[in-house]
């Protein structure tokens, strides 16, 4: 979060929303509080609702049930243009008989501000976005990149107390979405303002976000931090969405603390934990987690296949626990061949407990 | 008008009508109107889930706010409920029917309307406007006091008129042979146009557009001077003496001439979306030029064909120019029903004969839209499909383009003599050039053109406006019922324009809606005719746009009514522009409605060609013919001059840049 204080800046509360679709329940009780400043990420795959809840707080879909708030006021039933809230839209949306000045003027002009301030506004928030010079372009004539930029500086300029984005990059190649994500993320947090984002990229939401909420069949799976979401995977879903995982059958023998003792195959560890059942479970560890060898012990195995990636190489070892992936960043002994006899050995950092086996 | 001589037709004279609240007679107005009214009120208390608000003020103020904002049509509304309840209080007829079946209609609409408004609010105002739309063609159903709602009077009506059957069986069977023919010259015509490395083409293209600005009888009387009595081919040629034209042979003829047009337009689509990677697969299957085109090619076509010549089958039904001056003793559904109403008096056998007419032609609509509506092979991806198209085979396209060479030539020289027929003093007789008819027409046909002109004018931008909202609430909004407005939308092209006539000198006969014989009804027959037009164009249009180019505005703070002013209108504007053209052309070029709506004071152009045609004075018929063939074309070109200049700087390809 920014410490930089935005008097604009508003906490959005969503209060048990939900949205149904004919039969589907596209949108399930959904309850979140967004801080002033803050940037919360939406993920999930398509269709999890993340989508359909940005556009309940936008106002362009109508709430089917609960209360939105946006700073002190509720706007649950409030229609789009009388909620102070903006979006970049995923196809960007620019009007295409506007000019680029005039697309980002299209607001103010609506809001009858004076010419001066109207031109003022647009060249300093098309400086903002690194975009000076261009006005008089028609958006036809921008690359992708570039309409990207006068969306969000379209949007910028009305000076919102929420900033939405739906998928604002999934049109882009991988470069400059790598780009514009992080020029995104400086810029929220240079001018201080809450912002929903939402994607189904994972690698963008843990690069972008506060936090993130993980969406699953229209209701919210986990809300945390990246790293918490990475680190301690509430269910499976998460573990699956976000980052790679292995998902084994284990032992737990004991809980205390905050501590569990477990065992895998042959291995014996102690992991953070949540409370859980003594008795057999699933655990998840992470790929870049485990060390993989030629010798000494741990679980056994054979090196079914191999991928080399430059930095790293990814094995399928397969085990007596089943097919386990292993990323090995530091390639001590080279790169293994296929065929080769392995044992794998589990780092506690990179191993979690699910509930049941 | 003649038909006021009729003796079924009560009509109400202003003295007659005084206001007498105590004495309410008519239960239908005042019930329409109060559940108007009622709906009306209720509008702020449904939300947007169609669950009640509650009296709060903060939902007063929202209410207030999405009154003001969202619901354009509200005000509206309120003003027709107040006017439909002081048409109630002020009448004092006996029930009326299609008023009673209106009222009811009309509130059940806004019911539906209103509860819609509650899911999506903005699609209120068009709403509104499709509510008064749909009330009257309700209304319209006026054939229902003919004979429709009475089963044994249809029956015996119908078995009184002898020549029933033969009628049928002339309009039907003219029907399906113009089918036929015209089918087959639209696809000759499509794949010489389509196909062909020729530079020929582009004739073929204008060739589409003749029958739009063709006033209705021209065609019919090109054939006469042709063919008829003093043809030139026939008479100055052949030196034969014969009406033989008159009869099968020549409507035969005008409607193949008239129809193979619209053939051609509907299968040169389909042979456009043809991807040409299936003809590529088929010759590196080792298949020849031929075997590609007979199957794979033409397989792909059947739909088309299918469409081509059905379409071709309502229209040939519907037709009234051509039977009236070629149909000689050869009577066909549409001009019997003329001659009923003009001749015999007789609106009940008008009226049956009508309701013949109506269901053959709905049927052939509904076979049209459930059979082939699934039917397509094309698929619609919205990327152009790479690859060029395989060139005919080139026995088959030296064939076509001869073909179609000489067709087009044939019906170049049709109008060509149309044109000459208007300059010379009695065709066939005395050749000698003169002015005569163009001074007469300016002496006596002046008014009519003014009226046709000044009511054209006023109905293509109400046809616009209303095919355009509703347009928008079809390709915008999902809600139930969706299907069914776009369905009955497009109705109206299916119904005979002679059936629409009775039906309204029918319905609007009686107090309050006492309308015939007043502009007003021909410019609301011209809106409900034309409409499929405006909504056409204005699906077509507002498909390519990106929906969040709208929501975007709106997040931008703009209103409903302002995003539609600058977003939605400048994007759109080509298809508006059509659509007040295409519109005002065929107000121009109508008849079959008409024919029954004009009065004394309100006489319409093709109504004095019609007369003129019939009492043999071909010169002034065609010379009027030749201005209204001028008028058109400029409208025309008009279009393509300011369509043509938007689509240079932009147009809509960049529409969503999505």
């Amino acid at each position: 979060m920014t410490g930089q204080a935005n008097p604009q800046a508003a906490r959005v509360v969503l209060e048990q929303v939900s949205k149904r679709f004919g039969q589907t329940l596209a949108v399930d009780q959904v309850s979140l509080a967004i801080e002033p400043g803050e940037l919360v990420t939406l993920l999930g795959p398509s269709g999890c609702g993340k989508t359909t809840t940005l556009r309940m707080v936008a106002g362009l879909e109508t709430v089917g049930g609960g209360r939105i708030f946006i700073g002190d006021a509720e706007v649950t039933h409030l229609p789009p243009n009388a909620r102070d809230v903006t979006m970049v839209f995923q196809s960007y949306a620019l009007f295409p008989h506007l000019s680029v000045f005039e697309n980002v003027a299209y607001g103010l002009r609506v809001l009858k501000r004076s010419e001066a301030e109207v031109q003022q506004a647009v060249r300093n928030v098309l400086a903002l976005v690194g975009m000076p010079g261009l006005e008089g372009r028609s958006p036809s004539a921008l690359s992708g990149g570039q309409q990207q930029r006068v969306a969000v500086a379209r949007a910028l300029v009305m000076q919102p107390k929420v900033l939405l984005f739906d998928e604002p990059l999934s049109n882009l190649d991988a470069k400059l979405r790598k780009r514009m994500r992080e020029e995104i993320r400086l810029l929220q947090q240079r001018l201080g303002i809450t912002a929903i984002y939402v994607t189904h990229d994972q690698a963008e939401a843990l690069a972008i976000s506060d936090r993130i909420v993980v969406m699953d069949r229209g209701r919210t799976s986990q809300i945390g931090s990246p790293l918490e979401l990475y680190k301690a995977p509430a269910n499976r879903f998460v573990a699956e969405f976000i980052g790679e995982a292995n998902f084994l059958p284990a032992q737990l023998e004991s809980v205390a603390d905050g501590w569990a003792g477990i065992r895998i195959g042959p291995q014996r560890l102690r992991v953070q934990s949540r409370p859980l059942a003594v008795g057999p479970v699933t655990v998840l560890a992470r790929p870049e987690a485990i060390r993989i060898q030629t010798g000494g012990e741990g679980l056994a195995g054979t090196i079914q296949k191999v991928s080399y990636l430059g930095s790293s190489a990814d094995y399928t070892v397969e085990t007596d626990l089943g097919s386990v992936l292993v990323t090995d960043y530091a390639m001590p002994g080279g790169v293994l061949s296929a065929g080769t006899a392995v044992r794998l050995e589990f780092l506690p950092h990179g191993v979690v407990p699910l509930s049941g086996p | 008008m003649r038909r006021e001589a009729s003796p079924n037709v009560s009509r109400l004279t202003p003295h007659d009508l005084r206001c007498d609240v105590t004495a309410v007679r008519n239960p239908a107005c005042l019930v329409g109107g109060l559940g108007l009214l009622l709906t009306t009120a209720a509008v702020p208390f449904i939300a947007r889930e169609g669950q009640a608000f509650g009296l709060g003020r903060a939902h007063l103020r929202l209410t207030a706010l999405a009154l003001a904002d969202q619901f354009p049509g509200f005000w509206l509304l309120a003003a027709l409920a107040v006017a439909w309840v002081a048409a109630g209080l002020l009448q004092e007829e006996r029930p009326h029917g299609p008023a009673l079946w209106g009222g009811v209609a009309g509130c059940l609409l806004v019911v539906w309307l209103t509860w819609m408004a509650g899911v999506k609010p903005y699609a209120f105002g068009p709403g509104a406007v499709l509510a008064l739309a749909i009330c009257l063609v309700v209304l319209a159903s006026g054939l229902s006091r003919g004979a429709g709602l009475r089963p044994a009077l249809f029956v015996d009506t119908l078995r009184n008129y002898k020549a029933f059957w033969r009628v049928l069986g002339n309009s039907l069977g003219l029907a399906v042979f113009v089918g036929v023919i015209s089918t087959l010259i639209g696809l000759a015509f499509a794949l010489a146009a389509t196909r062909s490395r020729s530079r020929i083409t582009v004739l073929l293209r204008s060739f589409s557009l003749l029958p739009l600005i063709t006033p209705p009888f021209v065609v019919g009387l090109a054939i006469i001077l042709l063919f008829g009595l003093q043809g030139f081919i026939t008479s100055t040629l052949l030196g034969l003496k014969t009406r033989g034209i008159f009869g099968f042979p020549g409507l035969a003829l005008a409607q193949t001439l008239s129809f193979a047009p619209v053939a051609f337009l509907v299968i040169a689509s389909v042979v456009e979306s043809v991807n040409p990677a299936l003809e590529e697969a088929s010759l590196t299957l080792r298949a020849g030029p031929w075997e590609t085109f007979r199957k794979v090619t033409l397989p792909l076509l059947r739909p088309g064909l299918a469409n081509a010549f059905l379409l071709t089958i309502i229209e040939s039904l519907a037709d009234f120019g051509n039977p009236i001056v070629l149909g000689g003793e050869f009577e066909v559904l549409s001009t019997e029903i003329y001659f009923s109403i003009i001749g015999r008096f007789d609106q009940t056998l008008a009226a049956s004969l009508g309701i013949v007419l109506l269901a053959f032609s709905l049927a052939t609509f509904l076979l049209q839209q459930c059979w082939l509506g699934e039917r397509s092979y094309v698929t619609v991806t919205g990327k152009p499909p790479s690859g060029k198209p395989m060139p005919l085979p080139r026995g088959l396209e030296i064939g076509l383009l001869s073909f179609c060479a000489a067709w087009c030539v044939f019906t170049l020289a049709l109008y060509l003599f149309v044109i000459y027929g208007g300059f010379v003093e009695i065709w066939g007789i005395n050749n000698a050039f003169t002015l005569r008819h163009y001074r007469q027409l300016l002496r006596d046909g002046m008014d009519a053109l003014n009226t046709t002109l000044i009511l054209a004018g006023i109905s293509s931008p109400l046809t616009a406006a209303v095919g355009i909202l509703l347009a928008y609430l079809v390709v915008r909004h999902q809600f139930p019922g969706r299907g069914a407005l776009e369905f009955t939308s497009m109705l109206s092209f299916a119904v005979p324009g002679t059936v629409i006539g009775i039906g309204y000198i029918m319905a609007f006969n009686q107090s309050p809606f006492l309308l015939t014989g007043t502009a007003t009804i021909l410019v609301i027959s011209f809106v409900f005719r034309n409409m499929p037009v405006g909504i056409r164009s204005g699906i077509a249009a507002l498909a390519q746009i990106d929906r969040a180019l709208e929501e975007a505005s709106v997040t931008l703070r703009a209103s409903f009514a302002t995003t539609i002013r600058r977003i939605v209108l400048p994007l759109i504007r080509p298809a508006i522009i059509s659509a007040l053209v295409f519109s005002f052309v065929r107000s121009v070029t109508a008849i079959s409605a008409v024919v029954f709506l004009v009065s004394a004071k309100w006489q319409l152009s093709t109504k004095v060609i019609l007369d003129q045609a019939e009492n043999g004075r071909y010169g002034l018929a065609t010379s009027y013919s030749t201005v209204l063939i001028v008028i058109m074309a400029l409208a025309i070109a008009l279009m393509y001059l300011l369509v043509g200049k938007r689509a240079a700087a932009g147009g809509l390809e960049g529409g969503g840049l999505a």
